[in-house]
């Protein structure tokens, strides 16, 4: 295995290299390469309700103020008509109660390196960490009908709002909006257009194990005013096999998504389904519904689970919510075009629970925004008679420039 | 046979000393859309206490397929819509993903402007969707205009209940339009500005959108390009080509 590792990572400088020499045969021009990015500052504060936890925990332990710094770069290399490079890092800088987890908190950082591990430490200190970390670094070529792209990209076949169990190479967590681009899969892609109602996709990513390998087939066409698409192809140790689609009944927004999983070495099949319906109303008041059906989700599920919600931790595509069944609402308004309310709750019948998720965002300048959030979890205490009561809630201040 | 030609010339000059409104409405509606264009616009949101302006890039083919690229400000760069027919699609470059927008849509605000996307892409139209009645004739900075009531035909799906247009007579430009509520309350006016050649036509360049209820509020969309002898191919309309567009 690493030896495998230590090919893909000489394929990468080769990239690089490739890119460089492109660059050199060209006749630069400053427009060619394109570079974007913001620098965000994010405070949280998490406070969880001390009746769950009996009176041997201390309060202080039911506290928690995070803060991070977080920079996006982005760079955009386009050669010619045909070849374009890209490569993203994020930088973060960390302070606050999450580094008292010591190695957790770092090797959480680490736990989807990919096949190659392209994370950057400069400090391990319990009061500042410094990470950074290429979630983007392609080569791509196209030409009317073909892109081939390789290298770490971020393939999103997801057609839901909330919860797309078609995105079998990167889950979406809805939680964890402060990194929307997520991580990249480090695959080779090939997309093939026909005709412009319709196209193919393979994808290979192969993982330091086979066994952790994803590689499946997407057709996508157009048809009644209708988008459909089917994949094909092995999930790790799964085949998988699903389907959406997105369209309209009247002016009312419909769409859903479906992915079926055969593990090859036992006999327990997962069945994942999401449906939502969306609709703007004349005054700009946008609302959603959204129901998931996950086999896979606990049907008996405790006030434990919602720990592994948290904002870096991943669902997998397999099982990509804590529960069996789980309905989603959301309405978001425009108070002006700088100011916007947002509300989405989530509870599961299975389960006596209600997730309330409000947030507000103001432009402040032409690229300054700020954002104000609120998380929080209630659920059935089981110390206190399974009543319904608030467990934790946590409230996030962000302040983002965009260049 | 000079004077069959002679004859000839009188029919087709016809229309032009008595124009008919219903014409008049389709010549204006033709004059700012080609078959296919390409162009660049401004579009600044105006409030009393700021105000914010978005760059874009638009390609569009006939009133059922066009295409908007945002090249600033930097937190939307690289955001596109697409409309073709009754479907319209938003690509979201930092998520790379192409998200389906209800059919509702198309009767807001766009991007929190004073227009909404069907004043953009033109869902419903001035020829097809309204009776047209020439009221007379009026003056506009100095401009002779044919002043021309709209009202909606009866299974028309639009949004005002009356439209006063009043468009110029030498070049067929809307330099000023009313928009009234089904209860014949004033509520949106557009005026047209910087009358000057674009893309080979004379157009006004700059539409300023004002909701009467709302003073100091206003959208001033500018072309800064704007080119109908190009070729837009109908590929360009599609989800694949979003997220290659540039």
């Amino acid at each position: 295995m690493d030896r495998l590792r230590k090919i893909i990572k000489l394929l990468f400088l080769l990239l690089l290299f490739l890119s460089f020499r492109l660059d050199a045969q060209e006749n630069p021009s400053p427009s060619k390469l394109k570079v974007s990015g913001y620098l965000k500052f994010l405070g949280s504060y998490s406070l969880a309700n001390s009746s769950f936890f009996g009176p041997n925990v201390a309060s202080a332990d039911l506290q928690t103020a995070d803060y991070l710094l977080h920079n996006r770069l982005n760079f955009k290399y386009r050669s010619n008509d045909s070849w374009s490079f890209a490569l993203s890092a994020r930088n973060r800088i960390f302070a606050g109660s999450q580094l008292k987890n010591g190695s957790a908190f770092f090797n959480s950082l680490e736990a989807d390196a990919g096949l190659v591990d392209l994370n950057f430490f400069y400090g391990r200190d319990p009061n500042l960490a410094l990470h950074t970390s290429i979630d983007r670094f392609y080569a791509q070529w196209e030409s009317e009908k073909w892109i081939v792209r390789l290298g770490r990209q971020r393939v999103n076949w997801g057609v839901n709002t909330v919860w797309n169990p078609n995105d079998i190479f990167n889950q979406y967590n809805y939680f964890d909006f402060d990194y929307e681009e997520r991580l990249g899969s480090d695959a080779l892609r090939i997309q093939y257009f026909p005709t412009y109602n319709n196209s193919w996709e393979l994808v290979l990513a192969p993982a330091t194990e086979l066994k952790n390998s994803t590689s499946a087939l997407l057709y996508k066409f157009n048809r009644w005013q209708y988008d459909w698409q089917f994949l094909a192809g092995v999930y790790q140790q799964d085949l998988v096999l699903g389907g959406a689609f997105a369209g309209s009944l009247g002016t009312v927004g419909f769409k859903s998504e479906y992915n079926y999983y055969a593990p090859f070495d036992s006999d327990k099949p997962a069945f994942l389904f999401s449906t939502a319906l969306d609709y703007i109303f004349k005054n700009g008041l946008y609302v959603q519904g959204s129901y998931l059906f996950n086999e896979e989700g606990s049907g008996d599920a405790n006030f434990a689970d919602f720990s592994r919600l948290g904002a870096d931790n991943v669902m997998s595509p397999r099982n990509l919510f804590l529960f069996k069944h789980t309905l989603f609402l959301s309405a978001n308004y425009n108070i002006n075009p700088l100011f916007t309310l947002s509300l989405g709750t989530m509870f599961s019948p299975d389960f006596g629970n209600l997730i309330v998720y409000p947030s507000l965002s103001y432009s402040l300048g032409k690229n300054l925004d700020l954002l104000f959030a609120v998380q929080a979890f209630s659920t059935q205490n089981p110390l206190g008679n399974d009543a319904l009561q608030w467990l934790s809630a946590t409230s996030f201040l962000r302040l983002k420039w965009s260049f | 046979m000079n004077l069959k030609f002679l004859l000839l010339g009188f029919i087709f000059s016809l229309p032009l000393l008595g124009q008919d409104a219903t014409d008049i409405v389709t010549q204006a509606e033709n004059k700012l859309r080609g078959e296919q264009s390409t162009s660049e616009i401004s579009m600044t949101i105006k409030r009393p206490n700021w105000e914010r302006t978005i760059r874009m890039k638009s390609w569009s083919r006939g009133s059922e397929y066009s295409l908007i690229l945002i090249t600033s400000p930097a937190r939307d760069k690289g955001t596109v819509y697409l409309k073709k027919q009754k479907e319209i699609y938003n690509w979201i470059p930092s998520i790379e993903r192409n998200v389906k927008l209800p059919p509702s849509m198309m009767m807001q605000s766009w991007m929190g402007s004073d227009f909404t996307n069907d004043d953009l892409v033109r869902e419903s139209s001035l020829v097809k969707d309204y009776n047209h009645k020439l009221l007379g004739e009026v003056a506009i900075g100095g401009r002779k205009c044919w002043q021309i009531e709209l009202l909606p035909k009866t299974d028309a799906a639009v949004v005002w209940g009356k439209i006063i247009l009043h468009i110029d007579q030498a070049e067929y430009i809307q330099l000023r339009s009313e928009f009234y509520d089904e209860e014949g309350d004033l509520v949106n006016l557009m005026e047209g500005k910087n009358i000057r050649e674009i893309g080979g036509r004379t157009l006004a360049t700059i539409t300023i959108m004002k909701p009467v209820a709302e003073p100091g509020n206003m959208t001033i969309l500018e072309y800064h390009t704007l080119d109908f002898e190009t070729t837009v191919p109908r590929e360009y309309f599609t989800t694949q080509y979003m997220k290659r567009v540039r």
